[in-house]
């Protein structure tokens, strides 16, 4: 392609006075297709109507739907102004930051954290951290694939096939209940090969908005453990599920507790509400500290190529926050306050469409948990939504709750009985 | 191909344990083969039609440690010692035990299992691919030595990420831990290993942070750190620029009086477009062509906000792979060391033009240009826009000119590395003239930028990618494939530099203000640029030149010292500096330049 390329181009290059027309780069590089998630935003903001309500993004909005900067975060902010923040991190800050991250994963009395046995960096946001595993999974285990929920944040495809590592997918999610499909689950864990990277989301499940009970992550864990294969959690949405810090992290610490060694990408993007601010962390679970130093040196190895270091802005916040006693206790008080109200408009959203006669089963709204709704709704639903009612979501008729508010639930329920009552 | 390694989960029953996987085995072999039916890949919500998906696909086989046969690749062990061997650096973790089948197909050299599985779908399927995948795995290592060829790896003579000194598969080394044991056709090695991480070694330190490390150690009141290239006022504090301390000031006033109206704005910390906040991209480019420049007003450059100049490389980079495989990409020797690292993580392959002429401690022109013109047509040029780091040399106009005419004639694509605008001659326009010269002839051009020296925004990770293009409909697909690049790399870019560069380069108030500061940054360092050559030929008798120093330009000067007079400037003076002979100016005081003469006098005169 290369060559037939340059054969085409040099027959006009050598006119020294240039003529733009003649040069051709780019030609071959076609318009990429859009993100579905992004490209909801933007077919939100190009509509007119005062009814239209945005289903599409995860991000938190309050109940006039506008977006959130938390108190604490407010608080950090005036905190950190003044301090020499504009040079690189200095690592006190840094390695303070991913210490108070992963007591958040492990609890803070944990073990793994009295003895040094995890490698932890800061990352760019869950995304950031993801692709960073990725690539440490594909510089040392060259051969090995990733294993996806299916469904899974769209995202995580296209991390894993730009870190050049072959997917697979394994059963999650059940049309039918619109629960889990655990048996399918275990069976697809039970003969992928020994020693698989699985991909698992520990709490509010994106997009579906389900989680195994307390029991079914017992089993995953145990057969994993069997099969010895590798967890690697990515956890968006610490606290939203529950409301509660340490119970939404309840499925990584029974794998700890089982004895695995696992990952997990953190982020505070939804939970701090610092989406735009890239903050996250990845840490890898070791055996001992030594082996996390070595970790720890490739995976900044592999961020140096990338983009050098995280952006500090965030970082300041984040440890702000974390660090100090008093923020942190308000944070977690406004962390509850943004799950409850999710889940009362939950609880609303049911109860609408069960008043307007919905001869359909809305349960499984109030059994998901987190920041999405899956709501079953066919793309042709989806659609009608759109174009009847201004109502924005994502093809796969995930709904985020977020963009539910007390003023908008009725006409939302309202629009969602229309299309789905002859189907 | 199927593997198998199990980790004892009940420490207490290993033997038991074993022998059940022993009589399991074949029983596993069968459920096994059927997984590859059972779970199809899924390309499910993917839509995005990468051009990766047109590669090869890997030969399967999830874990490097262990491998069984699957059908129809059986044959006997011909030498059953040819074992896959642990590191045995931590093997005194005896917690866990994990056990490895080891594959029939075993090679007589002893490869590792990586090395054995292209080998064997080379001879037996002949894929094209398979060179790209050893380069890939090759490219792994950060350092350019490890990138292995097919032959060495034929050989069996590579190991696996060399470079950064893995041992996963340590050939070298016995394991006094591992016992083998023949059963019928299958070898087992039973290895007393922990973890999946074992075989992970200390990546090598960076270069230039290594320096701060080891000044930071030092006590000597005299010491100098003249390594790392972030400004320093005359007393050799950081310095945050003032019109960034106005703007971060108006943010946070914000929070308390202006919330409604900030949030109206959205100017809240909801995510920014994967392409970058709009207003900050369209300063950028303008800060870099000129407001009026014909490829702004034509549309045709697609900007996308990055992480600084490293992450805006990086895109570049990663685009150049995509769309120009087996494109070279030439970078000047030497380059700013980051630079190699950025191109093999991206998996481009690079090769050097030469620079900088230690005889003369400037500029090699005559090597460049022939460098440039024995590349392949259609290249990537690197180039440095202003102030050549680590050597600070520029080419003058002229020279820039004949470089350009090299270029075009040879069909490459300049790729320029703009980290200093502003910061070499004090204005921006003088720094970007490079830029604008290739831009006015017509060229297609990249161009990466960087705001963290000349904003001092370090830390905040703001710079920008640029593609300029010949039609704004190239330039408008081009930015869609940047985005896709960024979107599985860290989704959206930060907010927070950008706002603080577009609210500086967007008040015209506050632009000057930054303007005025930005030369009298440039100027604190000529200032101790001349003062040092100053000091330097009043002491020096020998008849040396030392006016290269007053020919470079920006914050960097190459001394032309070597590495043991490097040595001798640390270890007897006390001055940290890359051992290259680099040193930052930025590090530097009016009143420490009779002083650090002394010291090169000496390195130069004393030491050889």
């Amino acid at each position: 392609m290369w060559k037939s390329f340059l054969t085409r181009t040099s027959r006009c290059f050598s006119t020294s006075t240039s003529n733009i027309k003649t040069l051709k780069w780019w030609d071959h590089v076609a318009p990429a297709p859009k993100d579905p998630i992004t490209s909801v935003t933007e077919a939100f903001l190009a509509d007119t109507s005062p009814t239209k309500i945005n289903l599409g993004v995860g991000a938190y909005r309050d109940d006039e739907g506008k977006p959130v900067v938390l108190q604490c975060v407010r608080e950090a902010e005036a905190k950190i102004t003044g301090c020499d923040f504009l040079e690189s991190v200095s690592s006190a800050v840094s390695s303070k930051l991913v210490e108070e991250s992963v007591k958040l994963v492990y609890g803070k009395n944990s073990d793994v954290i009295k003895e040094g046995r995890f490698a932890g960096v800061q990352a760019l946001s869950g995304t950031g951290a993801c692709r960073l595993f990725a690539e440490f999974q594909r510089r040392f285990y060259p051969e090995s694939r990733i294993y996806l929920p299916d469904p899974t944040w769209s995202n995580h495809h296209n991390i894993w096939r730009d870190a050049l590592v072959p997917e697979r997918t394994f059963h999650y999610y059940h049309p039918d209940s619109k629960g889990l499909n655990f048996a399918a689950l275990l069976d697809d864990v039970k003969s992928a090969p020994d020693g698989s990277f699985f991909l698992l989301h520990p709490c509010a499940h994106n997009p579906t908005g389900v989680d195994p009970t307390e029991e079914q992550w017992r089993e995953i864990s145990y057969h994993f453990k069997v099969k010895n294969h590798f967890p690697f959690f990515d956890m968006a949405y610490q606290g939203f599920a529950t409301g509660d810090l340490d119970r939404d992290a309840q499925s990584i610490r029974i794998f700890v507790e089982d004895g695995h060694l696992i990952g997990c990408a953190q982020s505070f993007a939804k939970n701090m509400g610092l989406y735009g601010h890239r903050v996250g962390c990845l840490n890898v679970l070791c055996n001992d500290a030594k082996q996390a130093v070595a970790i720890k040196s490739q995976l900044q190895q592999i961020a140096q190529a990338m983009y050098s270091s995280p952006p500090v802005h965030g970082i300041l916040l984040v440890s702000a926050i974390l660090s100090d006693p008093d923020l942190k206790a308000l944070w977690m008080k406004e962390v509850k306050v943004m799950a409850n109200r999710i889940q009362s408009l939950r609880t609303t959203l049911q109860e609408s469409l069960e008043q307007l006669g919905s001869s359909l089963n809305w349960e499984h709204i109030t059994n998901q948990v987190g920041m999405f709704c899956f709501s079953g709704l066919t793309p042709e639903q989806v659609d009608r939504l759109l174009r009847e009612f201004h109502i924005y979501m994502t093809l796969d008729g995930r709904m985020s709750m977020a963009g539910v508010t007390t003023g908008n639930v009725s006409y939302l329920a309202n629009a969602i009985h229309e299309v789905t009552k002859f189907g | 191909m199927i593997s198998r390694r199990k980790k004892s989960f009940f420490p207490g029953a290993k033997a038991i344990f074993l022998l059940f996987l022993i009589l399991a085995a074949g029983a596993t072999l069968v459920v096994a083969s059927r997984v590859s039916n059972l779970m199809k890949p899924n390309i499910g919500p993917n839509d995005t039609n990468f051009p990766q998906s047109n590669r090869p696909i890997q030969p399967s086989g999830p874990n490097p440690c262990s491998y069984v046969p699957g059908p129809g690749h059986c044959k006997a062990p011909s030498d059953a010692s040819s074992s896959i061997q642990h590191d045995s650096q931590c093997s005194e973790d005896l917690l866990v035990h994990s056990v490895f089948i080891l594959p029939w197909y075993q090679n007589p050299h002893k490869g590792n299992p990586v090395e054995s599985d292209l080998r064997r779908f080379s001879v037996e399927f002949n894929l094209p691919g398979i060179s790209m995948a050893s380069t890939m795995l090759s490219l792994t290592s950060a350092t350019p030595s490890a990138s292995l060829s097919m032959q060495e790896i034929l050989k069996g003579k590579a190991r696996l990420g060399s470079g950064t000194g893995s041992t996963l598969f340590n050939k070298e080394k016995g394991n006094p831990f591992i016992k083998e044991k023949s059963f019928g056709r299958i070898s087992m090695t039973v290895a007393v290993n922990a973890s999946c991480f074992e075989g992970i070694a200390m990546a090598p330190p960076d270069p230039i942070l290594g320096v701060s490390e080891a000044f930071r150690a030092d006590t000597d009141a005299k010491k100098l750190n003249l390594g790392v290239g972030a400004y320093r006022t005359e007393e050799l504090q950081p310095y945050v620029l003032d019109v960034v301390n106005k703007v971060s000031k108006l943010y946070l006033s914000n929070w308390y009086i202006a919330e409604r109206l900030m949030l109206e704005r959205s100017e809240n910390k909801e995510y920014l477009p994967i392409e970058g906040l709009a207003a900050f991209n369209k300063v950028t480019a303008e800060l870099l062509f000129g407001a009026d420049n014909p490829v702004i007003n034509q549309q045709r450059v697609a900007t996308v906000q990055g992480l600084s100049g490293t992450g805006s490389l990086r895109l570049a980079a990663a685009l150049i792979e995509r769309y120009f495989p087996g494109a070279q990409v030439m970078i000047s020797s030497p380059t700013w060391g980051n630079h190699k690292n950025i191109f093999n993580d991206a998996r481009v392959p690079w090769s050097e033009y030469r620079y900088y002429d230690p005889k003369t401690v400037g500029l090699d022109f005559e090597g460049m240009i022939s460098d440039i013109k024995a590349a392949p047509d259609g290249s990537f040029i690197v180039l440095h826009g202003c102030a050549h780091n680590p050597t600070g040399i520029d080419p003058t106009p002229e020279q820039w000119e004949k470089i350009a005419d090299v270029i075009q004639e040879k069909n490459h694509i300049p790729f320029f590395d703009v980290a200093y605008q502003g910061f070499a001659s004090g204005s921006l326009d003088e720094d970007a003239s490079s830029v604008r010269l290739f831009a006015a002839r017509g060229m297609e051009l990249l161009v990466a930028q960087s705001y963290s020296k000349n904003l001092g925004l370090y830390a905040e990770r703001i710079g920008a990618i640029n593609v300029v293009c010949s039609s704004a409909d190239a330039a408008a697909r081009v930015k869609s494939q940047l985005k896709r690049i960024a979107r599985p790399m860290y989704s959206n870019p930060p907010v927070h530099g950008a706002r603080i560069v577009a609210n500086v380069v967007g008040d015209p108030a506050l632009f000057n203000e930054w303007k005025a500061e930005m030369e009298m940054m440039a100027g604190r360092i000529k200032n101790v640029r001349q003062k040092l050559f100053d000091s330097l030929s009043a002491k020096d008798k020998s008849g040396k030149d030392w006016s290269f120093i007053l020919k470079q330009i920006g914050m960097f000067s190459f001394t032309g010292l070597n590495k043991t007079q490097s040595d001798n400037m640390t270890n007897k003076w006390h001055v940290y500096m890359t051992k290259d002979g680099r040193i930052s100016l930025a590090g530097l005081s009016l009143a420490k330049c009779e002083y650090l003469a002394d010291a090169i006098m000496d390195s130069y005169h004393n030491v050889s």
